[in-house]
């Protein structure tokens, strides 16, 4: 497993996804940047809110990508067949990938997370915001949250590439978990609240969502930004659950893209 | 002793789409190989080669029947320990190195040596890729790609090397030079199983051969049971101005004649006497016609 790992790293290195990370890190700066120079108030809150939805972004698409340079093109280029002939099962192909992709992952989160800290250190100049930012723990936490979060992503997509023998559809259904995981929570809470006193459309729709939130983990709880934004503490509960909730999550993908893979003929 | 590679009842069957009925691509093959032994499987395009292939190498899967490696079902990982496998048309990562490539091989079959990266450089510098060891194969012609993927199988210290058309995309000198390895690799006791459309270098290096035609297994035979099939008969191909006796013109000043081994010299001495230039001189019954008359005489008939 961990020659797998290891030749997913070097190959994620040398691959052209370090120099889209170092572009994306540029392009966040920027935005981040730009909007709190537009913002009259709070700067900084708003560069780091801005950076911090970026790299929630950036890392869920480098996620699909590498699992699509890793695992899809490599079925598709039957690449692959080296690693089924070898002595070892094919668990430990799939797994070791994994855990390359992981690596690749924490560190594109470090190198964004480094870029994002900097630039909301560096903006809104002599301006006193109102409350102070907690840009220690709380912030590196909340990226720890992101990372989490293109991990759980990453696995999805690894078990949609596992039985796909469509090269680009572990990147599209990976992009759409990724887009209805983070919609879920703000969808529960906008019908919890009573849809703006619309009892038709909760009646219509709440079943619909209590089904979907068996299959489909909530993204939002992995973002925990209000912490290092407004040094509001979501409480070890919520972080705690939404991590149970993410391992628990990925463990039943990573079981099934074994079991897909392990399945699977190549021809 | 088990076989090295011992294919019992082997099927396999390919689902096709809504409505039609399953494609067999293996029927009811059996076959034992000896470690040790050097075996060559020929067949059209097709025929069912890379399908027994694959199931061997634990690629695809067995529709019935049984397929073993030493022993051992295919199906199991312990199977494939010491296993050098080179499919068709390799594909090997581009993004790593040639010695990176043949490291990971050796960890993944714990291959000890001494020296590992002296072991990997020595296979890399056999196949002409010493210069390259360190540059990723993103790069690389298709002849070299195969080149790395044939250190690869050799720097694992196979017991058995399984390779799937080994020396398409070569050039001649890269052909001649994996001939040679593999003579060698067959002549220090190892056991080799390939395929090959190129029936010479088949006949040259294989012990025995199987010749499969739609996914049926039609022969087994050796190069012994050939030359006793050809009962001592040879062409000679000649260039002349004009043709000796009994000869039939190929194209425009050169003929081919059949001769007996008993009047073989003198055939040579007539075709040089006449102021001929003697050409060739090859058995009548190659692996080629055994190919072509076999495939005939099958119940599927030609090829």
């Amino acid at each position: 497993m961990w020659q797998f790992s290891l030749s997913a790293w070097r190959s994620g290195f040398r691959s052209r996804s370090v120099l889209a990370i170092l572009v994306l890190g540029v392009l966040l700066v920027g935005v981040a940047f730009l909007s709190a120079s537009f913002s009259p108030r709070q700067p900084r809150t708003v560069a780091l809110d801005v950076g911090l939805s970026g790299m929630r972004f950036s890392l869920v698409l480098f996620a699909l990508f590498w699992v699509q340079e890793l695992v899809g093109r490599e079925v598709e280029r039957r690449t692959v067949m080296y690693a089924l002939s070898y002595p070892v099962s094919r668990a430990a192909y799939i797994l070791g990938r994994y855990l390359g992709i992981l690596g690749l992952l924490a560190l594109a989160a470090l190198l964004l997370g480094l870029l994002v800290w900097l630039t909301t250190l560096s903006v809104g100049g002599p301006y006193e915001q109102g409350f102070s930012l907690g840009l220690g723990w709380p912030f590196w936490i909340t990226v720890f949250g992101v990372w989490v979060d293109a991990a759980l992503v990453a696995a999805f997509a690894l078990w949609i590439a596992s039985l796909s023998t469509v090269p680009m559809l572990p990147v599209a259904v990976g992009v759409a978990f990724a887009v209805a995981g983070k919609s879920l929570g703000a969808v529960i809470q906008y019908l919890g609240s009573g849809a703006d006193g619309d009892p038709e459309f909760v009646a219509r729709y709440n079943p619909l969502i209590e089904t979907v939130q068996w299959v489909l983990p909530d993204l939002s709880r992995l973002d925990w930004r209000v912490w290092p934004m407004y040094e509001l503490f979501p409480g070890f509960p919520t972080i705690v659950l939404g991590l149970l909730m993410a391992a628990g999550y990925a463990l039943v993908m990573l079981a099934l893209a074994v079991m897909t893979f392990s399945r699977r003929e190549f021809s | 002793m088990n076989p090295a590679i011992q294919i019992e009842n082997l099927c396999k069957t390919y689902p096709r789409s809504w409505g039609s009925a399953p494609t067999p691509a293996v029927s009811d093959v059996s076959l034992s190989i000896s470690e040790g032994e050097t075996f060559g499987f020929i067949g059209p395009n097709g025929a069912g080669k890379s399908t027994t292939i694959k199931i061997l190498t634990g690629v695809l899967r067995a529709s019935s029947g049984r397929a073993e490696l030493f022993g051992r079902d295919v199906a199991l990982p312990a199977a494939r320990t010491g296993l050098g496998y080179v499919p068709e048309n390799p594909s090997v990562y581009d993004f790593l190195t040639p010695l990176e490539i043949l490291r990971m091989g050796m960890h993944l079959h714990r291959t000890r040596v001494d020296d590992e990266t002296r072991h990997c450089l020595g296979w890399l510098d056999r196949f002409g890729l010493a210069h390259v060891a360190n540059k990723t194969v993103r790069s690389f012609s298709k002849g070299m790609t195969q080149r790395v993927a044939l250190a690869h199988a050799l720097a694992i210290k196979p017991r058995l090397l399984i390779l799937d058309e080994p020396l398409s995309g070569l050039d001649p000198v890269g052909r001649k030079d994996v001939v040679d390895i593999l003579d060698e690799f067959r002549r220090g006791g190892g056991t080799l199983f390939f395929s090959s459309h190129v029936l010479h270098d088949v006949e040259a290096i294989a012990d025995r051969f199987g010749l499969i035609h739609r996914g049926k297994l039609l022969t087994i035979r050796s190069p012994q049971e050939i030359v006793a099939d050809q009962a001592d008969r040879y062409v000679v191909r000649y260039r002349a101005s004009a043709p000796v006796v009994a000869s039939e013109e190929l194209r425009s000043g050169v003929y081919v004649l059949e001769a007996g081994a008993a009047d073989l010299a003198a055939v040579i001495a007539s075709v040089q006497a006449s102021g001929g230039t003697v050409q060739d001189v090859h058995p009548k019954v190659s692996l080629e016609t055994v190919f072509f008359r076999t495939i005939a005489a099958s119940p599927d008939g030609d090829a």
